[in-house]
């Protein structure tokens, strides 16, 4: 069982059914987005965090009826930001033949954990 | 041409001559550990100043599991391979797993040329790829092999993303996962993405909304792209009919107002798998 250190997922880097499990870390989840944009840290481009501020505007002068999306999210459903540093274990081909292929980005590297409970 | 080749072919007449620089290269595309591939067959030695001769050959070859082509080059001498097989005498590989070309290649490292490709197709511990009598298949041919996957475990508050691996071709059938919310009040709406690695191509919308800390499971399958049905907790959703997914692509979730302590877990996906051969 692994531990990746970019994103915190765990997984088994090899399957019951014997073949290898590639993790690549997922994009940033919308919680996540906020919370960069709240520190300050945001990789948005300029007319995207523009229409996020608009949004979250919006939402504090109108909140959202129960049950309806908020405009913050309508906003970040759209958005595909990918994790900084992400770990990629997908292969490249080898730069020259008969040497093993390379995953695609390390990331923050993996932690090896205790096995799942059965 | 050797002198004593224009004889072979009464010997052999389905064979296929090796100059002295000519070998057989066996290619093996596989995504399971721990198997071995043997390629066995008969070649009639037809060598100047020697008696004609057949003569058994095997050889073995243990692929890297991450569907990257691994070789072997093997000489035969100057004559008629009379036939070849391919089979996996280690591990069990499912049709859709191990994809293995034969071929007639000049020259032994370096720079070597592909000349012929006498058969090619997937192998398991029973069916045998053969030359001659099979044809060459291609790697996405047949009905691919049933793949049950765990999924990544995402840290509190992240999204499940899935992956193709690369030299994979997947066809999604079934996804399940568990959302346990946290205790801030917000209303949770799951969609179920697909995307080439950097655009996303289809989602579906769960449309409903799960609030504080409850447990949900959530089901798509292949089918009617009906609303949800299911039980309390239990949802099931559909997923379009033939929906193929290339290397690198992913499956991912985007929820919205997803909060911090928000936990996916038990991530289990059903796919169709074939050898990209890329």
């Amino acid at each position: 069982m692994l531990r990746c250190r970019s994103c915190g997922g765990i997984y088994e880097p090899e399957l019951p059914d014997k073949t290898r499990y590639f993790h690549a870390c997922p994009p940033l989840s919308a919680h996540e987005i906020l919370d960069e944009h709240a520190a300050g840290t945001s990789v948005l481009s300029p007319p995207t965090l523009a229409a996020l501020d608009a949004a979250l505007a919006a939402d504090r002068a109108t909140p959202p009826k129960a049950g309806e999306p908020s405009r913050v999210d309508q906003v970040l459903a759209s958005l595909t930001i990918e994790r900084p540093n992400k770990r990629d274990e997908t292969v490249t081909h080898a730069a020259e033949p008969g040497l093993p292929a390379r995953i695609k980005s390390d990331g923050a590297g993996v932690d090896v954990r205790p096995a799942r409970e059965p | 041409m050797d002198a004593s080749a224009p004889l072979s072919p009464s010997l052999a007449p389905v064979g296929c001559y090796f100059a002295g620089d000519d070998n057989l290269r066996v290619t093996v595309l596989n995504g399971l550990a721990g198997v071995t591939v043997r390629v066995a067959g008969r070649f009639l030695h037809c060598e100047a100043g020697a008696a004609p001769r057949i003569e058994p050959f095997a050889h073995t070859l243990v692929p890297a599991s991450d569907r990257t082509a691994s070789t072997l080059t093997t000489r035969l001498g100057t004559g008629w391979l009379l036939d070849v097989q391919a089979i996996a005498s280690g591990g069990t590989p499912l049709t859709g797993q191990t994809f293995v070309i034969l071929s007639v290649v000049r020259g032994l490292s370096g720079g070597i040329e592909d000349l012929a490709t006498l058969a090619a197709g997937y192998l398991t511990s029973t069916q045998r790829v053969v030359w001659p009598g099979d044809r060459i298949h291609d790697s996405l041919d047949g009905g691919g092999a049933l793949r049950s996957i765990s999924g990544t475990t995402p840290a509190p508050g992240a999204e499940i993303s899935e992956t193709v691996p690369a030299g994979a071709r997947w066809q999604l059938l079934a996804f399940r996962a568990q959302l346990v919310t946290d205790a801030n009040v917000a209303s949770r709406v799951i969609r179920l993405l697909v995307d080439d690695g950097a655009n996303i191509l289809a989602h579906t919308s769960t449309n409903v909304g799960q609030a504080t800390a409850l447990t949900y499971t959530y089901g798509w399958v292949q089918g009617p792209m009906t609303g949800a049905v299911g039980q309390v907790n239990a949802l099931l959703f559909g997923l379009p009919n033939l929906l193929l997914l290339g290397a690198g692509w992913r499956i991912r979730t985007s929820t919205a107002s997803i909060q911090v302590g928000d936990q996916f877990s038990l991530v289990q996906y059903l796919v169709r798998e074939w050898i990209e051969g890329s």
